[in-house]
Parts: structure tokens; sequence; C-alpha cells
């Protein structure tokens, strides 16, 4: 079965319209040859694969995209140097330069950072017509930073402050403080340049590097979390399995019969003490952490505040009263059990406000993505 | 020297300047320099175009940027200990000195990035035991669990069973098939997990570590 059409139109689109261009052009040789070859080549692995992952795998590892890519370049150079093969000199130059650059900005169309992206190079060209030779163009275009700008600097510092956005709206603190630092970096570099322009080479490493640094720091923040999220859980299940409404509850309720639902109620209270003293054991040899450094920890604190955390104050107090008696072997006290039923007859366990986007939240949502986007995804709210 | 000749002399001299003072391209800086200079010298620009085509100028120019920002890429790897990583550079610099031409310089670098992608890919499946960590946990939690007897076979011993054989089907129905799209020859080597590329974005200690290893490869069925 081919890769979906729709995946492949997205991968293959780009060479296609290169190949086109090409073609059109009434470009030959050997290398367009290659071009052609690795085109259809292409096009026919992606009726072949059964999957885009193999589709993909194959492309990369048939070096399909290098191969179309370097012939591409070969073609294009040799087009290139036939058009500037006549006695036009500079004057000729000057004339393809801004062509190119008109042509740049018609293919620019349909970019969302096209307004951003083709001022750099309405300014190239309003200098290359603006009568100066073609050696006075370069060097003003090399002054002026423009052939930098091009390199779309702008566009990048503005990426990163919508993924640092992104992780504030997302509540992920060492997410921000990456971005942060990745942009202070930029900033930091582009400040040592004449032009205010970041060398986009020298601005990759040092990205690459404070990314490399957060790695292990953020996949811990996920770990701890995770571990404690289902701590948590199995107190407050295995405390609710005591309460009177429990064979009612969708936790423990079976299709099968009263019998079954019993028989979970039963699981749960028997087994949860024990999976819960396993799981902190877990969290001790991990991070030499316990059940009492939960709620002070950085990533609960981040998970309450950001109003992540589902259960309700009063339901949280209730868990940490009833962790002490979660044990193998033992039964929570009556009285423990009586405050459950109660928050479950008030229906107030959970927090009223969990997983609700505050007015702040709302704001960076809306200036990520737009307000059609959040009435689109939370306009119920 | 006419007007035209003056005026791209002060065009390579602002090339130059880009690279002044700039210890990340010593290479380009001098690469510029022998342009700027041939052109500043020739006394017209018919001789500066035979200068730049006997002595390969523009080509050595490109070669120079590529020497400058592999070696930046090489050193940086380096110091993160990227081992694969390191390939492109190393291999970059190898051959950088020997193209003719910058169509071969471009073929030569696209050839040798595409190849250590796929290193780079082939290499990232040594993380699969970092993905696989929360099923790790949940297998010892439950074959751990100090439960009645009663509860002994299904909590200890069934449950975690089922999660061992959808993991083995897992690895080998699809996660084998796909790592075999990149190498038909892979294998997982578990003892890459140690390499400091690997091993510094798993945040446990290394006791800890040993121990689920043991547990990934009965989890796998490797």
């Amino acid at each position: 079965m081919p890769v979906d059409k729709a995946m492949a139109d997205s991968i293959l689109g780009t060479f296609r319209k290169m190949f086109q261009e090409l073609e059109d052009k009434g470009a030959e040789g050997e290398s367009f040859q290659v071009m052609r070859e690795t085109m259809d080549r292409m096009e026919k692995l992606a009726l072949e694969t059964n999957d885009v992952s193999e589709f993909t795998a194959k492309l990369t590892t048939e070096n399909l995209f290098m191969d179309f890519s370097n012939a591409y370049t070969e073609t294009m150079t040799a087009l290139v140097k036939g058009e500037y093969s006549g006695d036009g000199g500079d004057e000729l130059l000057m004339e393809k330069t801004i062509e190119a650059y008109e042509h740049a900005i018609e293919n620019l169309k349909g970019n969302p950072h096209y307004e951003k992206l083709k001022a750099p190079l309405e300014e190239l060209i309003e200098v290359g017509k603006s009568g100066v030779s073609y050696p006075v163009f370069l060097r003003i275009a090399e002054e002026q930073g423009l052939n930098q700008t091009l390199q779309g600097d702008m566009v990048v510092r503005d990426a990163i402050l919508s993924e640092k956005l992104f992780c504030e709206f997302m509540h992920l603190p060492l997410e921000v403080e990456k971005h942060e630092k990745i942009l202070k970096m930029h900033d930091q570099l582009a400040s040592q340049t004449p032009f205010n322009v970041v060398d986009s080479f020298q601005f990759g490493l040092e990205r690459q590097k404070i990314e490399w640094k957060y790695t292990p720091l953020i996949n811990r923040w996920h770990i701890i979390s995770r571990l404690w999220e289902k701590m948590i859980e199995n107190v407050y299940d295995w405390l609710d399995s005591f309460g009177s409404f429990a064979p009612r509850d969708e936790r423990w309720m079976s299709r099968r019969g009263i019998t079954y639902t019993m028989h979970n109620i039963k699981r749960t209270q028997e087994c949860n003490p024990g999976i819960l003293k396993a799981r902190e054991k877990v969290f001790m040899e991990y991070f030499q952490m316990s059940w009492d450094d939960i709620f002070d920890h950085e990533t609960f604190l981040t998970a309450y505040d950001a109003k992540q955390i589902w259960y309700s104050d009063q339901t949280l107090e209730l868990i940490k009263k009833a962790h002490p008696y979660c044990k193998p072997f033992t039964k929570p006290e009556p009285d423990l059990i009586r405050e459950a039923e109660e928050i479950y007859a008030t229906q107030s366990y959970k927090r009223p406000d969990a997983f609700q986007y505050s007015e702040e939240d709302k704001e960076k949502f809306i200036a990520l993505f737009g307000e059609d986007k959040w009435n689109e995804y939370f306009g119920r709210q | 020297m006419d007007q035209r000749q003056q005026e791209y002399v002060e065009y390579y001299q602002s090339r130059l300047k880009k690279f002044e003072n700039n210890p990340l391209y010593a290479n380009s800086y001098q690469s510029e320099k022998a342009l700027y200079e041939a052109i500043a010298n020739s006394t017209d620009l018919e001789e500066f175009g035979q200068k730049v085509e006997s002595e390969n100028l523009a080509v050595k120019n490109a070669i120079a940027l590529v020497k400058d920002q592999e070696t930046a890429r090489k050193k940086f790897y380096e110091e993160l200990k990227e081992e694969i990583k390191l390939h492109a550079p190393l291999r970059i610099l190898d051959a950088v000195d020997s193209v003719k031409t910058d169509l071969e310089l471009i073929k030569m670098v696209n050839d040798i990035e595409s190849e250590v992608n796929i290193e780079i890919i082939v290499d990232l499946f040594t993380q699969e035991i970092y993905n696989d960590l929360m099923m790790l946990e949940e297998i010892e939690v439950y074959q751990s669990a100090e439960v009645p007897d009663e509860w002994k076979k299904e909590i200890n011993h069934e449950r975690p069973q089922e999660m061992i054989n959808d993991g083995i089907k897992d690895w080998n129905e699809s996660f084998v098939p796909n790592a075999r799209n990149w190498d038909p020859n892979w294998q997982y080597n578990a003892s890459l997990i140690w390499e400091e590329r690997h091993r510094r974005i798993i945040p446990i200690p290394d006791e800890i570590l040993k121990k689920r290893i043991t547990q990934f490869k009965t989890y796998r069925g490797i």
C-alpha cells in the first residue's frame, strides 16, 4: 500500500517544484538527467513503501535528497553561467540579481513571515535600481549587513520568542528558562556585530549548547512529576475504595456485575499500599526523594500554580493524612473514610478550576495562535 | 586603476572587514585577504580575473569558510563529547583540501552530512531505553509490590508479564523493522547507553540504570 498521498505530497512538493522550474527554463544535460532520475525514484518509492517512516528512511538512506540537491546545484550553476556568459558584464549581473530578488519575493508569498522576509529583499532591489554600479551595490549590501539579513535572522528571533511564550503558556519553567538563555545569547552575539545581525552559524552552535545543557534537567523534571502523580493517585484511590460509594464509582464498576466490582475494590484496598511502597522505592532510588518531599518540590508547586493538579485542596489534605496508613496489609482510619465519603457526596474532590486557563494564559495563547483558535479550542470555557 | 576597478577594490575590502579580528574565521580572513590583494595589485579587472582563475581564489575562499566552520564544529562536539555528530566535521576537514571546484565542495559536504545524519539517527535508537523507563518502572513496581497471597499471581506475575509480552511484540513488529529501514544490520547495542551522549540524558544513578538495562533486555526480548 502506498504512502498517504498528502504526506508524500508534503515531502516531495518542494522537489517537484524545483524540478518543474528548471524543466520550464529548458534545463538539460547530465546533471538535469540525474535530477529527473532521482525524482522518478522518489515518486516510485512513495508508491512502493508502506508508511511514511519507511518512505523517509528510504529517501535518506538511498541519498536521494542529497543526490537531487547536488544535481540541482550543478544544473543551476550551468544555467546561470550560460545566462551570464554574454557581453553584458556588470549591467547584466545587476539585472539578473534584481530579477532573482524579485522572483524570491514572489516565492515568499503565503509565507507567514512574508512582510519581514521581503523587507531586506526590497531594500536590496531599491539599492540595485538606484543607479549605482554592480560593485557599489555589492559593497553596500555587505556594509549595511543586507546579505546577512537575508538569512532571516529577524524571523529566527521571532520564532524563539514564540517558543518561549508557548512554554510559558504550557507552564514549563525549565523550557522558558532555556529559551530566555537562547534569546540572551542571540542578542549578545547580535550586539557584537556592526549591523546587529547575528552570525547564524555561530548562533546555531551556541543554541545547541544551551539545549544540550537543559535536556537532562528537563528529563529529570518530567520523571519526578510522573512518579509523584502516580503515588498521589495510589493513595487517593486506596482511601476512596473503602468509601460506601466505591461500588458506584467508575474506577471500580464492572459491566460484568457487582461480584466483579467488589473484586476490583478489594484489589485496590489490598494491593495499592504495596504498589505505593514499590513506587516510593523507585522515587528514593532515582532522586533520593520521599513522599514528604513531593508537596514542596518545584515540580509540584509549578503544577499546582498552573492549575494542573486535578485534586481539590481538601482532597489533597486528606490524601496527605491518609498516606501514613497506606502500608501493606493495613486499612485507613474510619475518620478518614468518613471524610472521603463527605467529599464524594459534595463532589468536592476536584479542584474547581483544574486545567482551566487563566486570563494570562488566554492572552499568551491568543498572541501565539489568534483569537479564532482560542474560540475554536476553548470557546466553551 | 579605473573607477570600476576601484569600486571592486572597495567591495573586496568590505568583505575582508567582515572577518577581521574574528578568531572563528581565521582562514576566511586570509582567503578574503588574498582576493583583496589580488584585485588591489592588478593593473585591470582582466588581470584580476586571470589571477582568480589561475590561483583558484574563489574556490579557496569557499574552502576556507568550510574549514573555519567545521573546525569550530569539531571543537564544539569534542567539548560536548558528541562522538557521532563529531564524524561530520572530522570527515569534511579530512576531505576539504582535496576538492578542486565549488561544485565538488558542495557535493562533498552534502554527501558527508547526509551519511552522518543516518549515523546519528541510528545512534539515537540507543535512547529507546529512556523512552521505556516508565514501563520498566511499572514492571518493577508490580513485580515487587507486597500484596496478599491471593493477589500475587495477578499483581506480581500476570500483569508485569503482559507488559513484557506487549513490549516484545512492539519491538519485533515495529521498532526493529523501523530501525532496519535505516541500517539493515541494526542490532541494539546496550553498551552504547554508557557513552556520555546517551548516559547524560538519563538522570538516574548508575546502579539503578544497570538494573534498568537488565530489565530493558527482558522487556524488549533482546
